[in-house]
Formats: structure tokens, sequence, C-alpha cells
């Protein structure tokens, strides 16, 4: 997964749910250097919060693209959010 | 000539055995003197202190009785019969047994965590976790020897699952707190706080019961045992609780007046037929 142009990322996840091992791989993903410059926004849902499981990224053009981690895999993610960041890389390498 | 090379063990002895073929025969006598407790033993010495005198403990336990060996699914002394039976230690001597998720944690950050985790309470242990052989033994866990081969039969036939599997998917780490101390949980909240997304829990188990995140945090405000026990005590001393106290203390007081009745009676009794 690219990670370089995110700039903000929330995930919400219930750890019981099945949701977790999408959500968590997708939080492992994360590098340590990212940790400046992108924003991340968690929340560990229990049975009695409302919100529903969800990730959430805001790209450096300020797109945002989400998805539910229920229904979707982290390989679904990685194409999702590769195929933006994608363009984003040929429009930086152009305008250099 | 080769079957007997086999047999014979001893290639020198051979009247046409090429130099190559004797110094190949050395090399794999040389081999197959290092015995596999000191392979073994490797990993145990680079281990951290505690879990290395926690393994001292285990062995000592769960020594076996002289010439019987345990008869253990993996290798008596491989790295995942050891993980067992550190995982069985900790799991049975901390009341206390959260579940964390960590995210690439820099070398530098893992130990201003230990250090901080350390300040809060002596006990406080955290370690990450190899999340397959922790699945494994929490399903063995309600066996005497999880590592057994007698255990893991029993698990695949049964197909036993546990609650708490579904914590392991992922990077995780165990937090560990020896007593069943409110104050310490709280402690250990206020520093996985500061961490944001670097370490947050997940859920675990404080004593005997098997908690998600509301369950830690409803724990965390309560007060610990000895205050409640103070609380109590306090109260029933007070002028409301005094005739709780009397009430609870006139039936067994009446019980051993009657009994010391009835023991003077008998005696009376004994004396007067050893008079008659």
């Amino acid at each position: 997964m690219i990670t370089k142009y995110f700039t903000k990322i929330i995930v919400k996840f219930d750890p019981f749910g099945s949701e977790a091992r999408t959500a968590r791989t997708m939080l492992s993903l994360i590098p340590p250097k990212l940790r400046s410059t992108c924003d991340v926004n968690l929340e560990v849902l229990t049975k009695s919060s409302k919100n529903k499981p969800l990730i959430e990224v805001t790209f450096k053009d300020k797109t945002i693209m989400k998805g539910d981690p229920k229904k979707m895999g982290m390989d679904d993610f990685t194409h999702l959010f590769d195929r933006h960041s994608r363009a984003l890389q040929f429009k930086e390498e152009i305008s250099q | 000539m080769i079957f007997a090379n086999i047999v014979g063990g001893v290639a020198a002895s051979l009247p046409i055995v090429s130099s190559k073929l004797v110094m190949r025969q050395a090399f794999v006598y040389t081999r197959s003197n290092l015995t596999p407790t000191i392979l073994g033993r490797k990993f145990v010495t680079t281990r951290r202190q505690s879990a290395v005198e926690a393994v001292e403990i285990k062995q000592k336990e769960t020594a076996p009785k002289e010439g019987k060996k345990r008869n253990t699914r993996k290798g008596e002394d491989s790295r995942k019969t050891y993980l067992l039976d550190v995982y069985k230690y900790f799991w049975n001597n901390n009341d206390i047994v959260l579940f964390a998720h960590h995210n690439n944690l820099l070398a530098s950050e893992n130990e201003q965590i230990r250090r901080q985790l350390h300040k809060v309470g002596k006990d406080i242990q955290i370690r990450k976790l190899k999340t397959k052989v922790f699945r494994y033994f929490l399903r063995a866990s309600t066996f005497d020897d999880p590592a057994s081969k007698a255990t893991w039969r029993k698990v695949k036939r049964k197909k036993i699952r546990h609650p708490l599997e579904a914590l392991l998917k992922g990077p995780t780490a165990l937090i560990m707190i020896k007593s069943l101390d409110p104050k310490a949980l709280k402690g250990v909240w206020k520093v996985l706080k500061k961490q944001n997304d670097k370490l947050f829990l997940l859920g675990g188990r404080i004593g005997q019961e098997l908690v998600d995140l509301d369950g830690i945090n409803k724990f965390k405000e309560l007060s610990s045992l000895p205050e409640l026990r103070a609380q109590l005590v306090g109260l029933l001393a007070m002028s409301s609780g005094a005739g709780i106290v009397k009430t609870l203390q006139s039936a067994s007081s009446g019980l051993a007046m009657t009994l010391e009745s009835r023991r003077n009676q008998l005696e009376d009794k004994n004396k007067e037929q050893e008079k008659e």
C-alpha cells in the first residue's frame, strides 16, 4: 500500500468483530515516519457504542475515500487507495 | 563397502577409502556431538531476565519425575513448548491480563513505555505475543499441560475455541498486572492514552472475567479491595450498622453459650456417675 500521500486516516472498529483483522492490518501498515505528516484518528468500538466500523483516508489533494471494513478486505482497500495514490505519484513526476 | 561404512561408522578402519570421504565422516561426527540441549539453550539465554526466571520457576513446577519424559507435541526443549510454558505462567500468575494492539513501535518507544509502566507498578509487565502460539495456548488453557500431545488431541477433537481469540488478529501485546488493583489499571490506562494509535487496549481478562473496553473502563473507576473493606467496616461500626453487628454476633455467641452449658451439664453428670 502506498501511504506517502495520506494526510488523515480515520479508523473505527470493534476488536471482537469480523472487521478487526482488516482494520488492524490497516493500522499496522502505517510506517512510523508517516506519523509526523499524517493524522491518525482511532476509535475502538464496543457493544454499547453507536458508531459503525469505518476506514477513511484523506489524501494530499483533499479527496476522501472510505469503506466498511466489515464488507471489504485489506486487498480491496489497498486497490482502492493505491489507484488514487498512483495517479498522484504520476502527477508529481510530471510536475518535476 | 558402503554398507560396512554405515554400520561400522569408523571410516578410517576401512582399507580402501579416499581421504575426502574420511574428512566428510569426521565432520558428520563432530556435528552429531552437539547435543540438541546445547542448541536449544541459546534462545533461552537471550530472553529478558523476567522471562528466564519465569521459565526456571516453570521448569521446577513441571519438572518431570526422574526418568519420566514430558510427552509434548513439539520438541521438549523447542521454542514453541517454551513459549507455551511461559504463556501459561503469565496467564496463571497475573490477575489482570490486558490485550493491546501495537503499531510499528521503535526500540526507543518500547523502552520508554516499559519504563513508564514500571513507574506505575513494579510488577507490571508488557510482552509482545506470537499470536498463533498464544491462540493455541488460549484454547488449551483449561488443561494441565498445554504443550502436551494429549491436550493437542483433545483441543483438536472437541474443536475448542476461546472468546478472547478474536483479539489476536494483528500485532498484539500482553500487559500484565499481578494483583487485582484498579489503581494500577488506571495508571496503565493513562500511559497508553498518551501513545494514541501506537499502543491501545482492546480487551482482556480481569480476575476470572473476560472483558471488553467498557469492562476495563468500569473496573478502573472502582476503588481497590482494601479500601472497600475499610469502607464496609466503617459502615458497620457506625450507629446505623451497630444493630447488624449485634444481631450477627448474637447468633454465634448464643450458640457458644448453649454449647458451654451443655458441656457443663455433661461434666456434672460424669462427676455424679463417678461418685456413685
